[in-house]
Formats: structure tokens, sequence, C-alpha cells
């Protein structure tokens, strides 16, 4: 732990070269937490005494309890690099001119796919990622998701191999089976980078390589690590050989034979692996000796390793001393800290190809080429990722991360919401930042001021934002880009206060909880009901339990939980569909079709969306989809809310006064698609195609009043007529086990609808991996029932993955479809029965 | 023939008339002889020489009976019907009855009883069936061993179709029978009329202790379960003959209003729609909201349309949320037709007033004289106590609580602004026109050819012979 006092960290934040923003993600498990304690205990600016606790990034009680991370925390830490290490630093914007100490803020992640909106919060401030894989489990389903999610943000990922000790003492791998399970998991995540990273693009190379120093191996756990380098130095001189040269022959197929002393590409009878050889016998030897309770051999083995060990160490054995010697011989810190100010980029290298990602504005404008040149004396750019709670209830701090200028306290400041467009006045405030502050896990200091390519929380923000926003001083900025969450809130549960007069308290808890969580959703529903939306079932435990002890502070009654489902429809309207408006003087003819596979994908993940400008976005749709290109340039609008998997199209030729209630009938397309005709859900995947409009020649009898309701109508007609069906969210389920308990998940899985499509053994481990498609709608106590099933041994992810159509009409009683669409509607509280198609069709 | 300045004669005729709830009444529920003689005793006796009959559109069937019959029995008297009331078939149409210069007004069906100032009104309320002795038998089997405190008073209210079993000869009769209850022992029945006078000798705010509501889980039992505060609530339902234990403040319809009333919270633009006939001091509230949604940045808009319906109040696109001041009987606010959601002037108050922050009332107000100055739901509005802002729960943003004055100069509404294209002021309203595609006629100087001059429609829309 290192000792600072405010001003000394104050000077360090202006040497911006010297600073290296960076995450740790992983999959659950795989040891982010652990492995930060021991680079916190190494390196961890402490202002105070609170040194030795473990776990020091979970500050919840729940957290320490449950051993899982919930919400991510950062944490800085310094360090400083050896003048023969800064050599590795070529970069002239990697490091300042004669400075040997790094300031590094970390933010420790959670691993679970329920919290991934934390994560994705985490990324956003930071420009690179320490990705941690246990090497016994390999790559699984979340390392991917987040990975995806760094490269897209364009984080730099550096990969650390967890859990050595694991694949030693319980698996017993002999070296050359180690070597492969690192090299395959290396190649995993290249190909992941390489899927979603051009070597050609901004951020140049991001692949990983072990001869370059850029994956480190070890245990968290035990508090040891190494990356080729460390082995290469403590070889360099025994061989006169470059640190770096010794380094590209220690990965790969290098061989090297101790008879001949020569080095070869291919393996044959005499010669060993480099990596084997040099590397991992040598730990092997230690693990051997010490484990075996070789006692005679171990101060020999300790002489040449060059450990020394205390007097009072000398008594322990086993895993202890195993501990104690390896932690001494290769310190996890060090290996990491070096790896991290080594491979990851300064805010200065990283702002320069980020900034597009970042700014919504113009690229050219003040704000855009002060965040990217990283110009603390510009005007300042700041984002507010997320908030995070303080001990006075019901008040936030706001975390983010300045990007250009400083952020004072005192200083007054526009606070831009999500919403706010240039030049109005919606969700903009101008006010006094109140205080500006450190946030060092568990512990915030005050801080005058913070130059940009730092990460700190600000006072007061709280009450202009609800969970993300952007600060700035420059009085034509856009705002910085909203973040792109890989889950969604899909899982709801409603919530209603044990005595009904607490209703204000809970509605206040609500609002709270919204704002301390970066992703759930609070919501009123038009029948009354108040909502929790969140990404599964973990994360409404953890909602609902923050809700009640820490928001609301009231006994709450919780329903099940239940799945938001979508209306679409599954062929074209029968017929031409024709509504009249009140005064039966104005009629719009419409049908209605479903959306090309992947399409409404497309537009969610906003390839397709409202701001493209139309004839672009017409040549995609006629390329990838086959659609007209007259048709698809009039696109009239996206719904619901403007930017939804829904749009109507204008087919009509030469119709007079269109124009006019173009407006009127986007509104009652948005209100359509926000309420499906069936059951009140959004709908998803349709087109709607009008195709003639007959409309009163005075504008009075055509205005909103009429073409409104009778748009709603319409559109309910043509999906009626069009075999309206259902659709359910399903999960991509990922999970690990023995092979003995395949069995017992398929037939879980079988009794919850679910299906297998890809079933694997981990190369060189006992574990097989089986993924599924699993519907929300069935995983509520899927992992109990799975864990019962297969003796405690099977654990899932789960991840929202996709849409899918519920078989069954819902038009026809007796369906499961039909089920849910009347019990949807008596939840809330609509009449119960199928919609009457003569309600919303009129004849000529 | 059709005037240009009326209706054609087929449009009436093939308007389409909700005939479904029609069936429930028939002409002795309507009209019983009883009422016929008290009724023709009232104009006789007060001398009225011209009288309105007014009739809700499911009871105009019997108009006409009623009329024959009133004729032959008050000679001299002028009769006239009135139906298709403007707002609500409960209040009594006085301007309509201003029409004929009729000097009374006898109301049919369901009423509100809202106070008339001009005309002296005579109410005749249908008479639905009554089993009474199932209503005893039910009383008798009454549970009262799980409701909370002591029960001294039982209150019982009496829907008006059913208030006949009240009236003043039967009213001692229904009493002796309850209170020769063994449940009555200790325990006094009360028998009330709801709408109507309640009775005072309990202040409004006390807690009653045990109320049973005759009549239907409806508005009407909302209203005043809602507006009446007791430790439990029954609800006898003459139609299915059964007595239910319930909590009007937890019944789905106070959920629902609750969501209006957070909609009504985030409302940038309000519209107050005038829709009241006889109600007096309508326009101090008006004045009112008006005040507390300035405080607040909302602009407001004070629109009167005659009857209200969705397509009427779409026109109005720009409008969040509209507050309706009218009769509370009113049953639009339920209806699930209307683009914006519509409120009334008291859950407008708990939305606006932020008196009523973090609190729920309890109990509900429905005239909206109450929220008034010397109203008994009066709470004073003060300007300071507004939040800056909050979180919406409907949309998940971030609400205004009061305009924000500190934002560049430039950029503050109805201040004269830089003379730009000659615009002088900048108005909240406009934005809401910005977004929109179509902002009416553009000249499009030079590029469309000069028309001429032709001959325009003339006459009311539906006299058109086209489309």
């Amino acid at each position: 732990m290192v000792n600072f006092t405010v001003d000394e960290i104050r000077a360090l934040m202006d040497k911006k070269r010297n600073i290296r923003n960076m995450s740790v993600i992983a999959h659950v498990d795989h040891g982010k937490s652990t492995l930060t304690d021991s680079l916190v205990s190494k390196a961890g600016i402490i202002a105070g005494a609170k040194a030795g606790e473990t776990r020091f990034t979970d500050t919840r009680k729940d957290e320490q309890e449950r051993c899982i991370t919930i919400k991510s925390t950062a944490i800085s830490m310094y360090f400083e690099l050896e003048d023969k290490d800064l050599a590795f630093i070529t970069h002239a914007d990697q490091r300042e001119k004669d400075e040997k100490g790094f300031l590094i803020n970390l933010i420790d992640s959670p691993g679970h796919v329920d919290f991934s909106s934390e994560v994705t919060a985490a990324l956003r401030v930071t420009d690179g990622a320490l990705v941690v894989v246990d090497c016994v489990s390999g790559v699984c389903v979340q390392t991917e998701t987040v990975l995806r999610q760094a490269i897209a943000e364009r984080i730099k990922p550096i990969l650390f191999m967890n859990k050595m000790d694991r694949a030693l003492l319980e698996l017993q791998l002999d070296a050359e089976e180690l070597y492969q399970t690192f090299q395959r998991i290396v190649e995993n995540v290249n190909v992941i980078i390489a899927t979603y990273n051009d070597d050609g693009g901004p951020m140049g190379e991001v692949r990983v390589d072990p001869s370059k120093g850029s994956v480190g191996f070890g245990s968290g756990l035990h508090g040891w690590a190494f990356t080729l380098k460390q082995f290469s130095e403590m070889y360099a001189e025994k061989f006169k050989i470059d640190t770096v040269k010794l380094m590209n022959r220690l990965w790969g197929e290098n061989f090297f034979n101790g008879k001949t002393k020569k080095w070869s590409k291919q393996k044959d009878a005499d010669n060993k692996r480099s990596f084997c050889m040099y590397i991992l016998d040598p730990i092997y030897k230690v693990f051997d000796c010490i484990m075996n309770y070789k006692k005679e051999e171990i101060p020999v083995l300790l002489e040449k390793i060059g450990v020394t060990i205390k007097h009072e160490d000398k008594d322990k054995d086993g895993k202890a001393m195993l501990k104690l010697v390896m932690r001494t011989w290769l310190p996890a810190g060090e290996a990491l800290l070096q790896m991290i100010a080594i491979h990851l980029p300064s805010p200065v290298v990283a702002q320069k190809y980020r900034m597009e990602m970042l700014y919504e504005g113009p690229l050219d404008d003040e704000a855009a080429v002060s965040v990217k040149s990283c110009n603390p004396d510009g005007p300042l750019m700041m984002y507010v990722s997320k908030m995070v709670p303080t001990s006075d209830k019901g008040r936030f701090y706001a975390f983010g991360r300045v990007f250009s200028g400083k952020v004072a306290t005192g200083m007054k400041a526009r606070i831009m919401g999500p919403n706010y467009t240039p030049g109005k006045k919606e969700d903009l405030y101008e006010k006094a930042i109140q205080r500006t502050i450190l946030m060092m896990g568990r512990y915030v200091e005050a801080i005058e001021d913070v130059p940009c390519g730092n990460i700190c929380g600000l006072v007061g923000v709280d009450q202009f934002l609800v969970k993300t926003g952007t600060i700035t001083t420059f009085k034509d900025a856009h705002n910085m880009k909203v973040m792109k969450f890989s889950v969604s809130p899909v899982v709801r549960v409603a919530v209603e206060p044990k005595n009904p007069a607490d209703l204000p308290k809970l509605v206040e808890g609500l609002k709270r909880l919204a704002k301390s969580d970066p992703m759930v959703q609070c919501i009123i529903e038009e029948s009354g009901e108040h909502i929790i939306a969140g990404a599964g079932e973990l994360h409404l435990e953890i909602c609902l339990k923050d809700l009640e002890e820490d928001h609301a502070c009231i006994p709450l009654k919780k329903s099940d939980p239940v799945v938001s489902y979508r209306e679409t429809v599954s062929d074209e309207s029968d017929q031409m569909c024709l509504s009249k408006s009140p005064n039966k003087h104005n009629r719009l003819f419409l049908k209605s079709c479903p959306m090309p596979e992947g399409l409404p994908e497309d537009i969610d993940k906003g390839d397709v969306s409202n701001r493209d400008d139309f004839k672009v976005r017409a040549r995609y749709l006629a390329e990838k989809y086959d659609y007209d290109v007259t048709e698809a340039r009039k696109i009239w609008c996206f719904g619901p809310d403007g930017t939804g998997p829904n749009f109507i199209i204008d087919c009509t030729k030469g119709v007079q006064y269109l124009n006019e209630i173009k407006d009127s009938v986007v509104a009652g397309f948005q209100w359509a698609t926000k309420e499906g005709v069936l059951s009140e859900e959004n709908m998803r995947g349709i087109r709607f195609n009008i195709y003639d409009v007959t409309l009163h020649a005075d504008a009075i009898h055509r205005g909103g009043g009429q073409i409104i309701p009778t748009t709603r109508r319409v559109l309910y007609a043509s999906v009626i007529t069009a075999k309206p069906r259902l659709m359910e969210p399903v999960y991509l389920c990922e999970i690990q086990c023995p092979e003995v308990a395949v069995g017992g998940i398929y037939g879980v899985l079988n009794r919850r609808r679910g299906h297998v499509f890809e079933e694997a053994q981990v190369a060189g481990t006992p574990m097989f991996v089986v993924k599924a498609y699993l519907p929300v709608n069935e995983s509520f106590g899927f992992t109990a029932d799975l864990r019962s099933n297969t003796g405690g041994q099977a654990f899932p992810q789960c991840v929202f993955d996709h849409w899918q159509i519920f078989p069954g009409d819902p038009m026809e009683t007796g369906t499961k479809p039909y089920q849910i669409v009347q019990d949807t509607r008596k939840r809330k509280g609509l009449k119960e029965g199928l919609p009457d198609l003569t309600q919303y069709l009129d004849k000529l | 023939m059709a005037s240009a300045f009326s209706s054609s004669d087929t449009a009436a005729l093939e308007r389409e008339v909700d005939t479904n709830s029609a069936a429930k009444w028939n002409l002795e529920n309507v009209w019983d002889d009883s009422q016929k003689s008290v009724c023709i005793e009232w104009v006789n006796k007060n001398k009225f020489a011209k009288v309105c009959l007014q009739f809700p559109d499911d009871q105009l069937t019997f108009s006409t009976r009623v009329l024959e019959e009133l004729k032959s029995d008050c000679p001299g008297v002028q009769f006239f019907i009135l139906a298709d009331t403007s707002y609500g078939s409960c209040c009594v149409d006085e301007i309509a009855a201003a029409h004929v210069q009729a000097d009374s007004v006898v109301h049919f069906g369901n009423a509100c009883q809202s106070k008339v100032t001009r005309l002296p009104v005579f109410y005749v309320f249908p008479h639905l069936e009554f089993d009474c002795d199932n209503f005893v038998n039910c009383i008798s089997n009454l549970n009262l061993a799980n409701s909370n405190g002591s029960c001294h008073t039982i209150d019982v209210f009496f829907e008006l179709s059913y208030q006949h079993v009240i009236d003043d000869a039967h009213k001692n009769v229904m009493l002796e029978r309850l209170q020769a209850l063994p449940i009555a022992s200790g325990r006094t029945f009360v028998l009330q009329k709801y709408p109507g006078n309640i009775s005072s000798d309990q202040s409004a705010n006390e807690n009653r202790d045990v109320c049973i509501f005759v009549g239907h889980d409806d508005q009407t039992f909302f209203n005043i379960g809602m507006s009446l505060k007791a430790s439990d609530w029954f609800l006898y339902d003459p139609e299915q003959k059964t007595l239910l234990k319930t909590d009007p403040m937890t019944t789905q319809w106070v959920r629902r209003r609750y969501f209006y009333i957070s909609k009504c919270k985030e409302a940038q633009t309000i519209g107050l729609i005038v829709a009241t006939l006889t109600a007096d001091g309508y326009l101090d509230v008006v004045k009112r909201i008006q005040e507390m949604a300035r405080a607040r940045g909302k602009r407001t808009y004070i629109i009167s349309v005659g009857r209200i319906n969705p397509a009427k109040l779409a026109n109005f696109m720009e409008i969040d949320c509209f507050v309706l001041i009218g009769c509370p009987f009113n049953n639009i606010y339920t209806s699930r037709d209307f683009y914006k959601p519509m409120v009334s002037v008291f859950e407008a108050e708990l939305a606006l007033n932020p008196a009523w922050n973090n609190k729920l009332p309890e109990t509900y107000s429905l005239d909206f004289k109450d929220v008034l100055p010397e109203g008994k739901q009066y709470h004073e509005f003060n300007l300071a106590d507004i939040e800056e802002n909050d979180v919406s729960l409907v949309s998940g943003n971030l609400m205004r609580g009061r305009p924000d004055m500190s934002i560049g100069g430039e950029m503050t509404n109805g201040a004269i602004a830089e003379r730009k294209n000659y615009q002088l002021m900048e108005t909240n309203g406009g934005t809401v026109f910005e977004d929109r595609s179509w902002r009416g006629l553009e000249q499009n100087l030079g590029r469309t050819e000069p028309a001429k001059i032709t001959k325009g429609l003339s006459g009311i829309p539906t006299n058109y012979t086209h489309d």
C-alpha cells in the first residue's frame, strides 16, 4: 500500500501520459476481485490505514457475504517502473519524460451476466481492460460478451490466465497439456478480438500475445503471477541474449535441445518446448517439492530461484508454504502492474481514437478537438457513467471520467441528460459543482479539481441526472454518446407496499433505485402497477433487496416474476384493411406484414435507425432484405418511441394532403405499436404499408382528432388479419458441468422448453460445456432445479439472446399464447377475451 | 330539406346509439305510480308553466310515455323533453332548459345532484328491484370479528337506484328489521342515500366504523369509498346478492388513477377542459391550476368543447394531459379511448401542489371546490416548496420541477430575443411544432405554379356529396 496525501495524488493526475484507466473484466468466478486484491495490496493508494482487508473492491455487505461482485468499484493505485522496464514503453504519448510513477485507476466489475450493465458503465470510463480467464474453464460466455463490448468501445485488452494453482494441484496437468490449454485460450480470445476489431482500424492491432508480454499467468488466490518478460529477464543474463528476443523464443513452436544447445522450430525426441522447459518446469518443481514434503530439496530449490524465507515462516508447509514461496518468487502485483503500465494505453493515446465513438456532435468542434487531444486547458467534457450511493440516503455521487478540461469544486457547468439536444432546454441544467471527490473503494476524499484523463466523483449533480449524462462548460457542446447495454431488462416483478399507506415511500424508493443501478427500469404501468424490470432473477433479487432495505425501507409485496412479451404478425394481412375516421370522411387503407428475419435485430442494434440518411438506409434495406428501394425510402417512422423495431411505409401513389396527416399517422402509429392489440404489449418486427388514403378536403376535418384514433384502429385491424403471434424473450444459457451431469441438464431443459444446440468438452479438462436456448419465461427457478438434478454440479449463466415466436395462435382459445394474452390482459385490468376485428375494421 | 347550417336528416337517423344498456331499464323501474304522483304534485303545487324533462340516453325511449302521462295530469303546463346532454347526463342541463325559458326541470336517471343555481329541479330516480330479505340475511351474517377497532355504528349507503328502499315510507321498517338482528346489539344502524346529503353528525374527516354500500363495484362506489374514511367497507350488490369486504384504497381503479396523476406531473402542457354547466367556482379552480402550472413551467390551455369525445381532444396534439373541470360522476375518466390521459381537479391538485408531495390523501375529494381556500382538502400552494426536479416513473426521465431561469440568457422563454428572422419571442409551445413535419402551408415562392381562383366548398361537411 502506498500512502499519499491528496495533494500528491493531485500532482500525479496532471501527468496524463502516466495515467492508466482500466477495468477488470471476466466471467463470473474467474477471480477478478481476488486478483484485484493482490494489486491493491501492492500499490493501492490509501488515505488512512485501512489496508489488508480482503475483497477490497466489494464494498457492500451482501457482496462480501455472497462472494460475488454486484457493483463496480474504482480504486486508484500508484506504481513505479524501473528504468529497464521503462525501455519497453516506446510510444511517446505513453509516458512523461523523466517520470517513473504511474497512476492506475482500476475498476473492478461484476462477472455475473445479470450485472453486465455495470461492466458497460466501467468500460466507458476506462481505456484498457484486464481480461481474466480461469485457465481451467477457459473462455466462457460472459468472457466473450464483455470482451466484445470492450472492443466495441475501443478498449484495449490484455489477458490474464488465472487459477494456475488449480490446474496444477487439482487437474494435475502435465506441462505440455498446460501449454496447450494456455495456447487455446489465447487463440480463443484472439478469435473474438479479430471478429470485432479490424487490425487496420483506428485502434490498430489489439491481439494479445504472450511473447510480447501482454498475457499474464498465475494465481490470484495465491498472489503470484508472471509474464514471459519476468522469466526472460531471469534467463537473459545466463544466455547472454536480449530480453525481448528471448521472450519471442519462450512461446509458441520453439524447442530447445539441452544436449546440443540448439533451438529448433520442431518437436523431436530430444528437445523440449521452451515454455515448458524454462517456465513451467521450475514452477512444477516448486509445487512438487513443497506439496510432496520433500523437505531437504526445498532449501536448494529456494536458493536457485533466489527466494529467501524469514525464519519464523520456515515451519510452514503444504499450501501455506507454497503460497509464501510463490508469492515471494513471482509477486503478482509486480507482473500485473508492469503489464498494465506497458501495454495499456494512456488517456492521451486512447482518446485520440476513442473520441469519434464517444462524441455525438461534429467531430471538429471545440469539444471534440479537446477530447481528442486530451487537453486539460480545453472546455470541460465529462461523462457520468453511473451513480454511487452515498451514506446520505437518497443522495448519490455522480461517477465518471473527465475527457477534456478540468472539473473543479464550485465551478459552474452545464449538466446535460441523455435527452438533451443542442439549442433546446430539455434535460439541461446549469449548476455549480458542489464538490469534486476522489473515489477509492469504500472511501472518498475531497479534491480541489480533477484534470482530463482521470476518473472522479461529483457531489450535487445527482439531482439533475437520472443515471448518466454529460457535464461540460462548452455552450455548444453535444452529448457524449449514451451507453449501449448488452443485456435487456426482460424480467419484471410488480411490487406494492404491504401497507397501502406506504405507497409514497415506495415511489420515492423506486426513484432512488432507478438511479443507483445503470440498467434497472422502475416504471408505473397504465394499470397502476409498479414494475421493476431487470436482466435476470439475481439482478431483480438484489434490486428488490436494495429497495426494501435501503431505498424505500418498508415491507413490500412482490409478484412472481413475469416476462414481457412482444406482439408480431406471421403473415401479410389477408385483406386490405380499411378504417374510417370518427366523422366517416377520412379513410385509411393499410396492410401489415412481418419484417424479414434479422431486420428487427438490425434496428435494435442501430444498424438501421431513424437517424440514418433515408437514401443510405433504403440502399441497405434493398441490398440486405430485398426491399423495393422507392418504398424503402418512404419509411415514415420507427416505433414505438420513434426508434423501435416496427415501421410504417408510405406506399400510396399521388394522395393529396398526405404530408399534412403524416404527423397524426405517426402519432397513432407510436400509440399502437406501444400498446399492441392483443394484450397492450409492444409490437415487434411488423412492417405497415399504407396503400391508400382518402381525406376530407377541409383541413379541419382531417386533423389529429380524426386521424390519430383511425390510424390506431387500422393498424390493429391489419395486425388481427395478419395471423398475429406472440414473441417471447429467450436466454442463451451456458452450463458447465462434469460429464455425469450432462444427462440431468437435458432433462431439466426439456421440461422447460429449452433446447441444446452445442455440447462440447473443454479440452484438457473433464468439464463439459452445454449451450442451450431457454425461454426466459421458463427460467425462473432454473438454477435451483438444475442444481438439484445434477447434484449441485451444474451452474448456468443465462443472458438474453433473442426474441422468438411463441408457437401457437393467440387468437385460438385453449392455446398457450391465448392463455398468456388473457393473463396479461387480466393483470393490466383490460377486458378479458379476444380483440374484436369488427371494432377496428370498417366497410367501404 | 337539410339546410346548410344543420346536419342532414339522414345523419341523425343513421347515428348509432349504444343500445346495450337500455335493456337494463323498463318503464316500471324508471317511472312508477308513486313517483308519478309525487312528481305531478310537485309541478302542480309550484304552479310551473314550462317544465323540462331531462332523460339520459338509455332512458330516452320512455320519454314519450312519461310526457303523455304528465300532460294529462297537469293541464296547462308545457312539457319539453331534453336529451343528449352536453357533458354528463347526471348533471342538470340548465342551459338547454334556458333555451325554452323553462321554469323547472324534472331530471330522470342517475344524478350527481350538483348544486343547481338557476332552476328548481325535481329528481326522479330509477327504482331497481331489491330483495330486502336477502339483504337483511346478508347483514346478519356479517363478520365483524376481524375488523379493525371497535364498531358502534354501521352506516349503510344506498345507491340512487335503491334509494326507494329507504324512502320515508320504508325507512323505519328497514331500520327496525336491522336493529332486531343479533349483530345490532350495542350497535346502531344509520341508513343514508348516496349521492345525497351525508349525515353531518360526524365531521367528514372523522373515522367511520363500518360502512356498507348498496350498489355495484363501480365509480360510484369508488367515489363514496374514497371520500369517506371508514375502518371497513362492505359492498352489497343487490343483483348478485352478495356482501363482500372491499378496500376502496387498493382497488385497481385507484392504482390506475395514480398512474394518471404521475402522467399529469410529467406533462409539459395541460389542457383545462371546462365541462360544467352549473357548478359555480370553476373560474377560481381554473385560476388555481393555472397558477400552479405556471410555477412549474407548464403551459395551460383552457378548452371548452361541448360534449367531450376522443376525436375532439385528439385535435390538441400538443397537450400532454387534460384536467376535467366538471362533474365527478362523469364516466369519461375511465375510458381508454382517449389519446391523452384525463384527470379530475383533485388529481391535478395532487400532481401539481407540492404540499401533496410524498403524501397520499386519506380520502379523495370529488367536489372541485374542496381544493379552493376554505375547502376541506385545501392546502396552501407554496412556490418555494416545489422540488427542483424529480425522476418520472412513467418515462424514466428527469422532470423539471420549476422552470430553470439560469440557463443562457438568449434561451429564456418569453424574453425578447435577438432579431433573427424578424422573430421576437420564443415560446415553449412553439417547440412542439418544430418536431412536426407539416407546419401548415408553405409559400414555396417561385417554385409552385400560380393557381387560378376556383369556387370553394360551402356548408358543413356532412352535406358534401363527395368524400
